[in-house]
């Protein structure tokens, strides 16, 4: 036991101290983190607000056009300031469910779609994001960052300087040209900027039905709204051009049928739809969290699979480090092949806890601190799942089996390699089968109850990683012994079986032995 | 007194290949054993058997009245031929690991690695990482951390490749406190030179099979008496002589010519010269050649390589 105690103890602080392990330890989570903090970071850096004329012929479109564009505008800094109140709002003004409907004003509780043009136009009217800022500002805790508000990245202008209508219908792109090329630019609060897209309406164009050839744009450029630029808008620009365009033709149809404008207030009708759950006693409301909490797990269950994969990496090149120096020799005179496994296993699943349970914290962590309103909410939620159910220690739980269910494998491949290319070669089978595993996993987890989640549960193997992706459904405390069984019995089967490779293998010279090989190498160990 | 080491009739294959073919050997406490072969004799595999790496096909061994050497591991150092140590430890930070593991406590085993630096002169490289050292340093350093943990037997593969001369001598010194301070010391070698300063006793292996044990002396007996004679007379009466074997010319110059003489061990040099004397036959200069133990080695292992039934010459 003293040997094995040994063993585990320098295999972990050697571990530990190794500059690889220190670069994965603040690579995973970094990258894990600046995967989703990074985006948003450089669209916020690199927003280009482009500049959209509009030469409005059929009269009236133009400055519903720019309208509609500034009430985009104001929604977006709306719904982040909404995502801000919620991530950092005083507790006095929360609830069980949210922030308080009875004391956060309206306007604070609205995002996207919810809010109206009115009160769009009242954003804009009153001083835009520093107004609605002074107002969100009571219900902030004291300690609330300021917020990350989207930059604009759209404005509508009427084209100054128009050329006469026949001739932009005639021939537009020679009449556009000047604008679009950047030989003319527009003046813009005192500044000169180009423009990026003409948009252009000619008169008598009418609203077309879904599917038709002119509203799958394919219609005639004289019965269609044409918005030209030099080269493909960005996707961004495009898509919003086309749903406010949408929207504008939409709210024409209505009014036509309807006779008055007050039709459109039909449009921001929604279904009254409460979600409900029946786990508390008389039911109750369900709330983002819960939807994180069915989606967690799963997310969990991949990110296992991957963790595992660098720490197996880590493991079998250490093992094939002390092969290739001999050290091995002189270890195996003190302790048993057995007994410098079992040792190497345990300093090595140390090890790997370490670092999952870093990374774990870390991206949590960054999640926090760098995160926009919307990430620290996400955070916030994710902690207080993890806080208050069985899904963390069902992570390390299945983290381990999965651990031992593929380190005994690494440990004695490993323990065949010579050099790095060995490890890759030797490998290869086992990485593509763990990078099956994800994919099967995610595949089942949607139906966590189903018959085949179940099977896959029980299966060596793949048995962590579903009960993992099940973890939010509560499986039966019965499935949930049965499937650990199951893994712990090949554990046992696995290492029975690499203990006795592993003794062969660290004397073992030449060539990676072959399947066949190995097959007659452990029945000549028995 | 009962042997440290006992390994009777030892038998290893690897496939078709017979590494090790019912090899028996004893070794006595406080002795200096050499393990001698060529290249491929079987020598590693051995020790590995002996330090219950390997196990055999067949025979026992027994290592310090146990039946594996894993049993008294605490008490026993071991050197491997192919070295290595982990290159991102410190040199003091290695022997004590490896000490640890053969059963002393922490600071105790940090205490002896920083003393065995000191006294082996590599006390101001004590933390340096290995891969800083140099090879001879690292191969101190691994030396070192055979003898940390103060074994009673020491096996030593090959201890001295890979050293410099220097590095060699500081070795023997260190093999030779070691028998001054009564420890038993097993090395495989194939450079006879050390083995002959050395040993108390050799076993001498070939195809994994025995084919001389005892003392360098013994070794020495097994060869014919050499003997140079340079004379310008007739040696005729020489060649009568009882116990002489074989007689050539070596070289000439003018009317003196260089003789050797090959005889049997119960040949009498006195009886040489006596009939010098009588017959007047002229001894310019006469050297007796005491045989090494590499020609011995040299004469042993081709006697065991060739055919059945004829016996090399040297």
């Amino acid at each position: 036991m003293r040997g094995i105690f040994l063993i585990a103890q320098h295999e972990f602080i050697e571990t530990v101290k190794t500059k690889s392990f220190l670069v994965s330890l603040l690579l995973i989570p970094l990258m894990l983190g600046l995967g989703i903090v990074i985006p948003t970071w450089i669209e916020r850096q690199t927003a280009v607000t482009r500049t959209i004329a509009v030469v409005d012929l059929a009269g009236g479109y133009g400055p519903r056009i720019r309208a509609a564009v500034e009430r985009r505008y104001a929604r977006r800094v709306l719904a982040a300031l909404h995502a801000h109140v919620r991530a950092y709002a005083d507790p006095a003004y929360r609830t069980a469910r949210g922030l308080d409907m009875a004391k956060v004003p309206a306007l604070l509780l609205k995002r996207g779609d919810d809010i109206s043009d009115a009160e769009a136009d009242r954003f804009l009217a009153a001083g835009g994001a520093r107004w609605a800022l002074d107002l969100a500002r009571p219900y902030l805790r004291a300690e609330a960052p300021e917020p990350k508000l989207p930059p604009r990245t759209l404005r509508a202008i009427a084209l100054p300087d128009p050329p006469p209508p026949d001739v932009l219908l005639a021939d537009p792109a020679e009449a556009l040209r000047p604008w679009l090329d950047g030989g003319r630019t527009v003046s813009h609060d005192g500044a000169r900027v180009a423009v990026d897209a003409v948009v252009v309406i000619p008169p008598g164009v009418r609203g077309a039905p879904a599917g038709s050839p002119a509203a799958l744009g394919r219609g005639q450029p004289r019965e269609s709204v044409q918005i030209w630029s030099a080269g493909a808008l960005p996707r961004g620009v495009s898509r919003t051009l086309g749903d406010i365009l949408d929207r504008i033709f939409r709210h024409d149809a209505l009014i036509a049928v309807a006779g008055n404008p007050d039709i459109l207030a039909a449009d921001r009708i929604r279904a009254p739809v409460l979600a409900l759950d029946i786990s508390a006693p008389g039911g109750r409301a369900l709330t983002m969290a819960d939807t994180v909490r069915r989606i967690l797990p799963r997310a969990l269950s991949v990110l296992l699979v991957y963790f595992l994969y660098i720490n197996m990496f880590m493991l079998m090149s250490n093992t094939m480090e002390e092969r290739s120096n001999r050290i091995v020799e002189v270890l195996i005179s003190s302790v048993t092949p057995q007994a410098l496994m079992i040792g190497k296993l345990l300093g090595s699943s140390l090890v790997a806890v370490a670092m999952f349970g870093f990374s774990v914290l870390a991206f949590l962590g960054i999640f926090s601190v760098a995160g926009d309103s919307a990430l620290v909410e996400f955070a916030g939620i994710v902690l207080g799942i993890l806080k208050g159910s069985p899904i963390l220690p069902a992570l390390f739980l299945y983290f381990i089996l999965g651990y031992f269910l593929f380190a005994g494998i690494f440990l004695t491949l490993g323990a065949f390699a010579e050099s790095s290319k060995d490890v890759q070669n030797l490998s290869l089978p086992v990485v593509l089968f763990m990078a099956m595993m994800p994919i099967v996993v995610v595949a089942f987890a949607d139906d966590p109850d189903g018959t085949s989640a179940k099977v896959l549960s029980f299966l060596p193997f793949f048995g962590p990683f579903m009960m993992m992706a099940r973890a939010a459904a509560n499986p039966p405390l019965l499935e949930i012994l049965g499937s650990v069984a199951v893994q712990l019995l090949t554990i046992a089967g696995l290492l029975w079986g690499a203990a006795r490779i592993f003794r062969i293998a660290i004397l073992f010279s030449g060539k990676p032995p072959r399947l066949g090989q190995l097959f007659r190498l452990l029945r000549s160990a028995q | 007194m009962e042997p440290f080491v006992r390994l009777v009739d030892i038998e290893k294959r690897f496939g078709d290949h017979l590494a090790v073919d019912g090899l028996s050997f004893a070794v006595a406490p406080g002795e200096v054993f050499g393990f001698l072969g060529p290249n491929g004799a079987g020598k590693t595999t051995s020790i590995r058997i002996l330090l219950d790496i390997l196990s055999p096909d067949r025979g026992t061994v027994s290592v310090l009245g146990a039946r594996s050497a894993l049993a008294v591991a605490d008490r026993v150092g071991y050197l491997p031929e192919e070295r290595g140590l982990y290159r991102n430890m410190t040199a003091e930070g290695v022997i004590t690991y490896l000490a640890r593991l053969k059963g002393l406590d922490a600071r105790t085993a940090r205490r002896r690695a920083r003393d065995l630096l000191e006294r082996y002169g590599l006390g101001d490289v004590a933390r340096r990482r290995v891969k800083q050292l140099s090879k001879g340093m690292a191969q101190k350093v691994q030396v070192l951390s055979t003898l940390a943990h103060d074994p009673d037997l020491l096996i030593l593969d090959e201890p001295f490749s890979g050293l410099d001369p220097v590095n060699q001598q500081v070795l023997e010194q260190v093999l030779r406190d070691l028998k001054a301070a009564g420890k038993t010391v097993i090395f495989s070698t194939h450079v006879m030179q050390h083995a002959e300063r050395l040993c108390d006793r050799i076993l001498l292996i070939a195809k994994g099979r025995d084919i001389f044990s005892g003392t360098v002396d013994e070794a020495k007996a097994r060869l014919d008496i050499r003997l140079r004679l340079r004379t310008e007379g007739d040696i005729a009466p020489l060649r009568a002589l009882p116990a002489i074997k074989r007689v050539f010319r070596r070289r000439s110059e003018g009317d003196v010519a260089e003789w050797e003489f090959r005889a049997a061990r119960s040949f009498s040099v006195e009886r040489m010269i006596e009939t010098c004397i009588r017959h007047r036959i002229p001894i310019r200069h006469f050297t007796m050649l005491e045989p090494s133990l590499h020609d011995v080695f040299v004469r042993l292992v081709r006697a065991e390589d060739a055919p059945a039934g004829r016996e090399a010459t040297t």
